[in-house]
C-alpha cells in the first residue's frame, strides 16, 4: 500500500508541468462549455447600428401643444455654437401606458439594441436600467447646481448620475374657490378629498404618503431599505389608521386614478390631490372656470409628497452617446424646461426655469413667464391665454413649496416588483382581508430585493 | 443465486434476443425525453436535477475509488507503466482535479451569491393578442411567472396587451410597428408605435396569421435610410424583419350564436342535436320557435378578428343580398370593436331587461368568461355571475357547422436588434409551459375542438365543462369540428362590398387653441382629435373614400401646399398612411378660422359627402357675425351640398349646446344633415365605429 502510494505521488519538474497542463485542459473544456458554447450557434437577427441620426424613445406625448414633439423640432432645426447642425432626432412615442412603455424600453434595452439614444424614463426607473448596465453615466452634467437636488438626485445610481430630471411631479392640493384647504394632514383624511386608491401606481403613490406623514417618516424612500421591525412597527400602523378613512371619507377614491379623481373634482368634491399637470387640464375645462377667472385655487400637500416624475438618459448601446448627450443637455436647459412648464403644463426640474436660483428659492421668488410670451404666437382675438401669468405663478409657488417636502420612493432595481406587492398588502390592510404585522414586514422586505411575495 | 436468478428470468436462456431488448430500451428513452421536457420548463427542476446528478456523479465516483477491484486495476496498470509515465499522468490528473475543484468551488460561490442575494432582473416578454383572449392570457402569463420562480426570483416579466382589428395590424408588422411611415422628410420628428412590439402573437386564427405580410424584402422598402420607429433596418442580408414562427395552436373556441335567456327558453330543445346543420338551420329554428330576431350582434369585423371570421357564415345564413345581411349584423346601438367591449355593454344594462330579440355571435370562449363572471379585457371588471341582474343576462350558445372554430396559433416574432438566445429560449419556455397548461383551463376547447373534463378539486382555473354543466351538453356539445375561418383579405372584399361605400371629408381645426387641454382623456386637444380620427381612418375600407383638410388662420384648408391637407381618393393602404401620417405630424398654430368658413372651405368629393369636423368647439368671439353665417349655411350652402352630412367632433371643452357648434348644428339639422358628439373617455376605436355605423 505504501509502497504504491510513494509510486503514485507526482515529483519533479514534470509532474509539475503535466498538473498544470490538466489544469489548463480543464479549464479550456470549462470555457469552451460553459461561457463560449451557448452563444455561439443562436442565429440572432442583429441590427445594423450604423446610423448619425437619433431616437427618442418615450410614452405619447400628452403636454399641451405638444410641446415635446415641439421640442424635438426645435432641436432639428438648431445647431451647435461651431455652425454644425445638429444631428437629426426622432421621437418614439411608444404608448400613454407607463407599463408599456417599460415593457419596449427594457426589452429594447436587456437585448441590447441600439434602436433608441436618449430614453425618457420615469423615475423610479434609474436604479433597475443603471443596476442592469442599460444606461450610460452622464460625464459633466451642465449647470448641474440650477437643477432641484432631490429631482437630480433620482437620477443618481450607486454614486453615479445616470438621468436628469425632464419634468418632476409633486402631489398638490388642489380646493374649489372659496374652500380653505387643511393646513394638517389628519384634517386631509377626514376632509373626504379625491385621491388616487385604485389598484395601480396612484395607490402605492397615495399610501406612501399616508405612511410618511403619519409616523414613518424616513421610510421606503431613498436607497436605505426598512428593516423588519421599521415595516412592522411604523409602516404597518400607518397603514391601519389609514384603513378606517378609506372605508369612511376616502371610500369614492378607491375608484379613482388620475381621471376619475380629475372629474370627481370639477363635479364638485372641494379637495383633491394630483400632480402638477391637472392644472393646466382644470384650467380648460368649463366647469372650472368663470371667464378667464378660474374657479380653482392650488397649493402643496400638507406634509411630506412623492417626488415623482421623468428623466432623461442615454443608452449604453447608443451608437452616438455624444450628440445623445447633447440632446439631454438641449431637453433639459433652462429654455426648453420653461416651454415645458408654461406652454406644455408640466413641471420644471430646473430653478432658473422659475425664475429662481439655488440661492434664492423661496416660493414667493417665483417669476415665470407665459407661452405667448416665450414663443411668439399670441393668442388670436376674442381668445384668451389659460393659464396665464398669475395662475402659473400660483402653479409654480406651490410646485416649488411641495419640492421642499418631496421624497422619492424606495430607490431599488425591483421597484416594480416592490410597486405591486405593496399595493396587494395595502388593499388587504383596506379590506380587513386579516394581514398581520409580520406577514406584511416580510413581504414588503422580500419585494424591494426583488423577490416575489404577497400578503 | 445472482447468476441463476437474473440470468433464468429472461425466457431462461440467460440472455434475451435484442429485438426485444430494444423495447424497454426505446421505451425509456422516451419516457426520458418527455420527463427531461417537463425538467427544462421548469428552472428550480432543472436546478434540482443538475445538483442531484452531480451529487451522484461525486458520490459514484468516490465510491469506485475505494473498491479493491478499481484500486487493485490502477496499480497493475501504474506497475506496468515506467515511472515518468506514472508521473505525467498522475501530476496531470492532480492538476486537472485541482482546477476542477477550484472551479466547483466558484461556481458554488457564485450560485450561493446569487440564492442570498438580490434576484436579478426579470426578461422581459411582450405578448400581443386580441382582446377576446386578454383574460385567460393574463392569467396564464400570471401563471407561468410564477412558476418561473427560482428561490422566489421570477425568471420572466410577462405583458399581455389587446392588439387591434386584422387591418390595423397588416399596416403595423408592414410599418415595423410605427402607426405610421413619415409622411416627408421635413416632417420625421415623430412616430408613435402600437405599443410594446410583441415577442409572441396569439392571434385569434391561423388565417389571421397568413394574412400578415411576410414577404421579404418589404422592411426595406418601407424602413428608412438610417433607422425605423422601433430602430431596426432591414438587415444587409436581406431578411425581413420580423421573422415569424408558427408555434402551433394553443386550444381552439368555435363561433357561436348566443341568445339572452327568455329567447333561449322559447328555443331550447332537448332533443334537437346541438350542432345545427347550418347556421340558416339555427336561425329558422330560432324563427319557428317565435323569437323573431332584430340583429345578430356582432362586433365591428374591421377591428374584430372573430367578427371577420364569423361574417362569411351570417351571409350565407339568410335569404337576401350581403348588403341586407350586413345592415342585419351591425345593429346601430350595439356597435362595437370587439366582443368584450359588445359584453361589457351588456353587464353595464344589466339593471334592465335583457333584449330576446338580438343574438350575439362572438367565440365561445369569451362567452363562457361572459357567463361565469370573468373580467372581460380591459373592457370591464368581474361580477358575480349568480347575481340576479347578471343571471337574467346570462348568455346560451347555439353551433351550427359552418360556423368556423378559431384556433389560436402562437407566433414567435423576432425583430431586428432585439432577437437574443435569452428572448428565443424565454419564448420557447412560455410555449412549453402553455404545453403542460393548456389553455384548456382558461375556457378554451383542445386543438381537436373537444371539451376536456375539469380537474376534481381545481377552483382555480376556469374549465369550459363547468359552463357545460349549467347550460347542458344537448346545448353545448363536448366536441365540434374545427372549421377553419376563410380567408380574411376575400372576408375584408366580401365586407365591402356589401357596406355601402362611403366618402368621409376630414377636416382637423389646428388653431393654437387646440394646443390646450383636452377633456375626457387629458392631453392636447390636437392630439386626441388627431388620434381619433387616425382611428377611424384605419378602419376604411379601401372601396371607401376620405381625404383630409386643417384649418386655422394659417392653415388654408384650400391651399394644397398646406401641410396636413391631402386630396380625398380611395382609401387604399397607401392613402390612408398619407392621412394618419400626416395626422402624426400636424402641429397647432394660428389663431380659430371660423367653423363656417371651415365648412366653405371642404373638398367634399364625388358621392354623398359627409363632412367630420373635429374642432374644440371655438367660442362665438372668433366666430364674428354668427347669425348672417349660419342663414348662409341653412340656405346657399345647403342648396349647394343637399346630402352633405355633418358631423362635429368635439374634443372640449365646448359641448355640443355651446355657441357657435349649435348655431352650425341647427343651420343643418334638417333631416340627419348635421350631428355633433363629444370625445368621450372610451377607446377611440369604439368611438369611431360608432359614428362610422352611423354613417354608413
Amino acid at each position: 500500500m505504501s509502497t504504491g502510494g510513494r509510486r503514485s505521488l507526482p515529483g519533479g519538474r514534470a509532474a509539475w508541468i503535466s498538473a498544470l497542463c490538466g489544469a489548463v485542459l480543464i479549464l479550456l473544456a470549462w470555457l469552451g462549455i460553459v461561457v463560449l458554447w451557448p452563444d455561439s450557434s443562436y442565429p440572432s437577427m442583429t441590427a445594423d447600428c450604423e446610423r448619425k441620426e437619433l431616437f427618442v424613445v418615450g410614452g405619447t406625448d400628452v403636454s399641451l401643444k405638444n410641446q415635446r414633439r415641439a421640442l424635438i423640432r426645435q432641436w432639428n432645426g438648431g445647431q451647435y455654437a461651431d455652425g454644425r447642425p445638429h444631428p437629426h432626432a426622432t421621437l418614439v412615442e411608444v404608448s400613454e401606458s407607463t407599463d408599456l412603455q417599460h415593457s419596449q424600453i427594457k426589452a429594447v434595452v436587456e437585448s441590447g439594441g441600439c434602436a433608441y439614444d436618449v430614453l425618457i424614463m420615469d423615475n423610479t426607473w434609474t436604479a433597475q436600467f443603471a443596476d442592469a448596465g442599460y444606461l450610460r453615466p452622464l460625464e459633466g452634467v451642465d449647470g448641474r447646481d440650477d437643477f432641484f437636488p432631490a429631482a437630480l438626485r433620482t437620477g443618481e445610481w450607486d454614486g453615479e448620475q445616470y438621468a436628469v430630471p425632464f419634468n418632476v411631479d409633486v402631489g398638490l392640493l388642489y380646493h374649489h374657490e372659496g374652500v380653505t384647504p387643511p393646513e394638517a394632514w389628519p384634517g386631509l383624511l377626514a376632509s373626504g378629498i379625491a385621491m388616487q386608491l385604485s389598484d395601480y401606481e396612484g395607490l402605492t403613490v397615495n399610501a406612501l404618503e399616508a405612511v410618511w406623514n403619519d409616523g414613518g417618516a424616513g421610510l421606503l424612500t431613498g436607497e436605505d431599505p426598512p428593516s423588519t421591525a421599521e415595516l412592522r412597527d411604523e409602516v404597518y400602523p400607518a397603514l391601519a389608521r389609514l384603513a378606517p378613512h378609506v372605508r369612511d371619507s376616502l371610500a369614492a377614491s378607491r375608484r379613482y386614478g388620475e381621471r376619475e379623481s380629475i372629474e370627481a373634482f370639477a363635479s364638485g368634491t372641494r379637495l383633491m390631490r394630483n400632480w402638477p399637470y391637472v392644472f393646466s387640464a382644470l384650467a380648460s375645462e368649463p366647469r372650472m372656470r368663470d371667464g378667464d377667472r378660474l374657479r380653482f385655487g392650488v397649493t402643496a400637500l400638507p406634509g411630506r409628497t412623492v417626488l415623482g416624475g421623468q428623466n432623461l438618459a442615454v443608452s449604453a448601446h447608443s451608437p452616438n452617446p455624444g450628440p445623445a448627450a447633447d440632446l439631454v443637455e438641449f431637453l433639459s436647459g433652462t429654455r426648453s424646461q420653461r416651454l415645458l412648464f408654461s406652454c406644455g403644463g408640466f413641471a420644471p426640474g430646473r430653478y432658473s426655469a422659475l425664475g429662481l436660483t439655488p440661492e434664492r428659492d423661496s416660493p414667493a421668488d417665483v417669476r415665470v413667464r407665459t407661452c405667448s410670451s416665450l414663443t411668439g404666437e399670441t393668442p388670436g382675438p376674442g381668445e384668451a391665454e389659460l393659464p396665464g401669468r398669475e395662475q402659473l405663478t400660483q402653479l409654480g409657488r406651490a410646485v416649488v413649496t411641495a419640492l421642499g417636502r418631496a421624497e422619492p420612493r424606495p430607490v431599488t432595481p425591483h421597484y416594480s416588483t416592490f410597486s405591486s406587492t405593496f399595493r396587494g398588502c395595502v388593499q388587504k390592510i383596506f379590506d380587513r382581508a386579516g394581514t398581520d404585522a409580520e406577514t406584511f414586514a416580510e413581504a414588503v422586505e422580500d419585494s424591494l430585493d426583488g423577490r416575489a411575495a404577497s400578503c | 443465486m445472482t447468476d441463476s436468478g437474473g440470468g433464468g428470468s429472461g425466457g431462461g436462456k440467460g440472455t434475451a434476443p435484442w429485438p426485444l431488448a430494444l423495447i424497454p430500451g426505446v421505451s425509456s428513452g422516451v419516457i426520458v425525453t418527455v420527463a427531461m421536457k417537463y425538467v427544462y420548463a421548469f428552472a428550480w427542476l432543472r436546478t434540482l436535477v443538475t445538483a442531484a446528478v452531480t451529487l451522484l456523479a461525486i458520490v459514484l465516483l468516490g465510491w469506485l475509488v475505494t473498491r479493491p477491484p478499481v484500486i487493485d486495476a490502477v496499480r497493475r496498470i501504474s506497475g506496468s507503466l515506467p515511472k515518468k509515465g506514472v508521473t505525467v499522468v498522475a501530476g496531470g490528473a492532480a492538476g486537472a482535479s485541482l482546477m476542477a475543484l477550484v472551479l466547483l468551488a466558484g461556481s458554488g460561490v457564485q450560485w450561493l451569491a446569487e440564492r442570498t442575494g438580490p434576484c436579478e432582473q426579470p426578461l422581459e416578454l411582450r405578448v400581443l393578442t386580441t382582446p377576446e383572449t386578454l383574460t385567460p392570457l393574463r392569467a396564464a402569463a400570471a401563471e407561468f411567472e410564477n412558476d418561473s420562480e427560482d428561490r422566489g426570483c421570477r425568471q420572466y416579466s410577462v405583458i399581455v396587451v389587446p392588439q387591434a382589428g386584422p387591418v390595423t395590424l397588416y399596416d403595423g408588422f408592414r410599418l415595423l410597428w410605427r402607426r405610421s411611415a413619415p409622411a416627408d422628410a421635413r416632417h420625421a420628428d415623430g412616430e408613435e408605435l402600437f405599443g410594446p412590439q410583441p415577442d409572441i402573437w396569439i392571434p385569434a386564427s391561423t388565417a389571421e396569421y397568413d394574412f400578415i405580410p411576410k414577404d421579404p424584402g418589404r422592411a426595406a422598402s418601407v424602413g428608412r435610410a438610417a433607422g425605423t420607429a422601433a430602430g431596426t433596418t432591414a438587415g444587409a442580408d436581406g431578411t425581413v424583419d420580423p421573422r415569424f414562427r408558427h408555434r402551433g395552436s394553443l386550444g381552439s373556441s368555435p363561433l357561436v350564436l348566443a341568445l339572452f335567456t327568455g329567447a333561449h327558453e322559447s328555443v331550447a330543445d332537448p332533443i334537437a342535436a346541438p350542432i345545427a346543420p347550418s347556421t340558416a338551420d339555427l336561425l329558422n329554428r330560432v324563427e319557428d320557435a317565435g323569437v323573431r330576431l332584430r340583429a345578430i350582434a356582432r362586433p365591428v369585423p374591421e377591428t374584430s378578428s372573430a367578427a371577420l371570421a364569423v361574417t362569411p357564415a351570417l351571409y350565407d345564413a339568410r335569404p337576401g343580398g350581403d348588403a341586407e345581411d350586413e345592415r342585419f349584423a351591425e345593429p346601430a346601438d350595439l356597435v362595437a370593436p370587439d366582443a368584450v367591449s359588445l359584453l361589457c355593454r351588456f353587464r353595464e344594462r344589466a339593471a334592465a331587461r335583457p333584449p330576446d330579440d338580438i343574438a350575439v355571435a362572438v367565440p365561445e370562449q369569451v362567452l363562457h368568461d361572459y357567463d361565469m363572471g370573468r373580467p372581460l379585457g380591459d373592457r370591464c371588471g368581474a361580477v358575480d355571475p349568480g347575481a340576479a341582474p347578471y343571471a337574467e343576462w346570462r348568455l346560451h350558445p347555439y353551433y351550427a357547422t359552418d360556423l368556423p372554430t378559431l384556433d389560436y396559433p402562437f407566433i414567435q416574432v423576432r425583430w431586428r436588434g432585439q432577437d437574443t438566445r435569452e428572448r428565443d429560449a424565454a419564448v420557447t419556455a412560455f410555449r412549453r409551459w402553455l404545453d403542460g397548461h393548456p389553455l384548456t383551463l382558461q375556457g378554451f376547447r383542445d386543438d381537436r375542438g373537444v371539451v376536456p373534463p375539469g380537474r376534481e378539486g381545481d377552483t382555480r382555473h376556469f374549465y369550459l365543462s363547468r359552463l357545460q354543466g349549467m347550460v347542458g351538453n344537448r346545448v353545448m356539445p363536448p366536441a365540434v369540428g374545427v372549421t377553419p375561418p376563410e380567408d380574411v383579405q376575400e372576408t375584408l372584399d366580401r365586407i365591402g362590398a356589401a357596406r355601402p361605400r362611403i366618402s368621409v371629408s376630414l377636416m382637423l381645426d389646428v388653431s393654437g387653441s387646440m394646443g390646450g387641454a383636452a377633456r375626457a382623456r387629458g392631453g392636447a386637444r390636437l392630439a386626441r382629435g388627431a388620434s381619433f380620427l387616425r382611428s377611424l381612418v384605419s378602419q376604411l375600407q379601401s372601396n371607401d373614400r376620405a381625404g383630409l383638410q386643417v384649418s386655422s388662420s394659417t392653415a388654408s384648408p384650400g391651399d394644397p401646399d398646406t401641410f396636413g391637407n391631402v386630396p380625398q381618393d380611395a382609401a387604399s393602404p397607401d392613402h390612408k398612411n398619407a392621412i394618419t401620417s400626416r395626422l402624426q405630424a400636424v402641429a397647432s398654430d394660428g389663431a380659430d378660422r371660423p367653423l363656417i368658413d371651415a365648412i366653405a372651405a371642404a373638398d367634399l368629393g364625388p358621392g354623398r359627402p359627409n363632412l367630420i369636423l373635429v374642432t374644440d368647439g371655438q367660442s362665438p368671439a372668433t366666430n364674428p357675425r354668427l347669425a348672417s353665417r349660419a342663414g348662409w349655411l341653412s340656405g346657399e350652402f345647403r342648396e349647394r351640398h343637399p346630402d352633405l352630412r355633418l358631423t362635429i367632433v368635439l374634443t372640449g371643452p365646448a359641448t355640443c349646446g355651446s355657441s357657435p357648434v349649435e348655431e352650425i348644428v341647427d343651420a343643418l339639422a334638417p333631416g340627419d344633415g348635421a350631428d355633433c358628439v363629444t370625445l368621450t373617455g372610451a377607446p377611440e376605436a369604439e368611438q369611431a365605429a360608432e359614428l362610422l355605423s352611423d354613417l354608413r
